[in-house]
């Protein structure tokens, strides 16, 4: 029906997460409508993207070298590491200007429906990496879903017997949001959580 | 469209685009349901953790063509002590794939959900060893399922039991057994398990039956799955 070159775009844009063959089809009319340049610097842009990008040999987090800036930074906590499943997760911490530690990004979550286990995801390295380094507090910040629970709840078995301190991020109540709307598991960890208030 | 009510339990989760899922379900009336959760991943979302796997929920649902949408969740029970004891939590992750397995789009079968509810209560107030291996035998003979447990499936003798081949059928007399042997003990569980008496079942601990049972039940389960769980082969939480 297409092209070859088109069909060949569509099949490419279809391989995305969230687009579906519609989507793609959709995506791929827009691209050819719009200037030739702006096509190119999309192209260029992901061209260099990919091409730049590599994992930071320490934390896995996305970089441009070897080692990237947050594992460069000195000034940042070198005793505490922050576990999190993906790199956008880093953003959304670095957001709250609230951390100031180190991070490591294990790529994914244990997920046993989906047959991922400890060796398909950064544990290992993860371990090695409390081995070398001075580290005293491991945040656990999985995301706050079964797998992520899961993935929390075997790291700190696996760091029972190590002398450093394992944390798991608090769960509570979303900022803004009614009480009355909360769901009974995030309501029951808020109450656990609660913590004492001045003055 | 029409909204219909249902107690369901949430087997498995997909993430959809960017802040809905799709939940694989059993509910009691309306057997596997497949829905959409518009919006569950975002922090505010009002479904929260209700659709999370291994949740007991009250559901109203708008009916869809290929998938259906969920309108509200309720929580009945969170089987908490299960999501937080990994060892609990590996038997729950095989109880719901090996139901989302064998569970069917649209044929209601009020007597499974019955038994994976029964199941996962007394996983969370007890986790009684035998649990596993027991599970998947009632829920294979639910299935239809029914291996013979009283004559070897080789020669019709019902002098010994010594053996089992679940793909041959059945119980192995003394003489046919050959590689397949299988202590009578074991072969008492599973022929318990099939008739439904559970709760005297589960009673047996630090037994060397406990493994061979869930071994044995597992390999079964594979033979009508055709494949293995990823629950077991990942088996990321046990030991
Ligand atoms: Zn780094
Ligand atoms: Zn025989």
């Amino acid at each position: 029906m297409y092209t070859q070159s088109v069909q060949a775009l569509i099949d490419e844009l279809g391989k995305l997460p969230g687009i579906g063959p519609k989507s793609a089809q959709r995506v791929a009319f827009y691209l050819l409508k719009i200037d030739k340049t702006d096509a190119l610097r999309l192209a260029d842009a992901i061209t260099l993207a990919r091409m730049n990008s590599t994992w930071c040999r320490t934390c896995f987090n996305i970089s441009d070298s070897e080692t990237c800036d947050i594992c460069l930074d000195l000034k940042r906590d070198q005793s505490t590491i922050c576990v999190v499943e993906e790199p956008k997760d880093i953003v959304a911490i670095e957001k709250t200007r609230e951390y100031k530690g180190l991070y490591h990004v294990l790529q994914g979550c244990l997920n046993p429906m989906d047959g991922v286990g400890p060796e398909q995801i950064r544990v290992r390295e993860l371990l090695t990496r409390l081995g070398n380094e001075t580290i005293k507090e491991v945040i656990l910040c999985t995301n706050p879903n079964l797998e992520g629970e899961a993935t929390a709840m075997y790291i700190s078995r696996l760091l029972a017997s190590t002398g450093i301190s394992v944390t798991r991020i608090a769960s509570g109540l979303p900022v803004g949001g009614d009480l009355e709307y909360a769901d009974e598991l995030t309501l029951g960890r808020a109450l656990e959580g609660r913590r004492p208030v001045g003055p | 469209m029409t909204l219909y009510r249902d107690s369901a339990v949430v087997l498995r989760t997909w993430k959809l685009g960017e802040s809905d899922r799709i939940v694989s379900m059993l509910g009691e009336n309306s057997g596997k349901i497949r829905a959409v959760v518009k919006g569950v991943r975002k922090t505010k979302s009002r479904f929260g953790s209700r659709l999370e796997p291994l949740s007991l929920v009250s559901l109203l649902c708008w009916k869809g063509r290929e998938l259906d949408v969920v309108s509200q969740a309720e929580t009945i029970e969170l089987f908490r002590e299960t999501r937080e004891d990994l060892d609990r939590l590996y038997k729950a992750n095989v109880i719901l794939e090996a139901t989302e397995q064998v569970a069917q789009d649209g044929y209601p079968d009020p007597e499974l959900f019955r038994l994976v509810v029964r199941v996962l209560r007394v996983l969370e107030s007890d986790n009684p060893q035998m649990l596993l291996g027991s599970f998947i035998w009632k829920l294979l003979s639910l299935q239809g399922y029914r291996p013979q447990m009283t004559v070897c499936v080789v020669c019709g003798s019902g002098s010994s039991r010594a053996g089992f081949d679940f793909a041959a059928g059945g119980m192995l007399c003394d003489e046919h057994s050959g590689g397949k042997r299988s202590s009578p003990e074991a072969l008492d569980v599973i022929s318990r398990s099939l008739d439904g008496q559970l709760a005297q079942v589960l009673r047996i601990e630090n037994s060397p039956v406990v493994s061979e049972t869930e071994v044995l039940a597992l390999q079964a389960l594979e033979v009508v799955l055709e494949r293995s769980l990823r629950s077991v082969r990942s088996s990321i939480i046990r030991h």
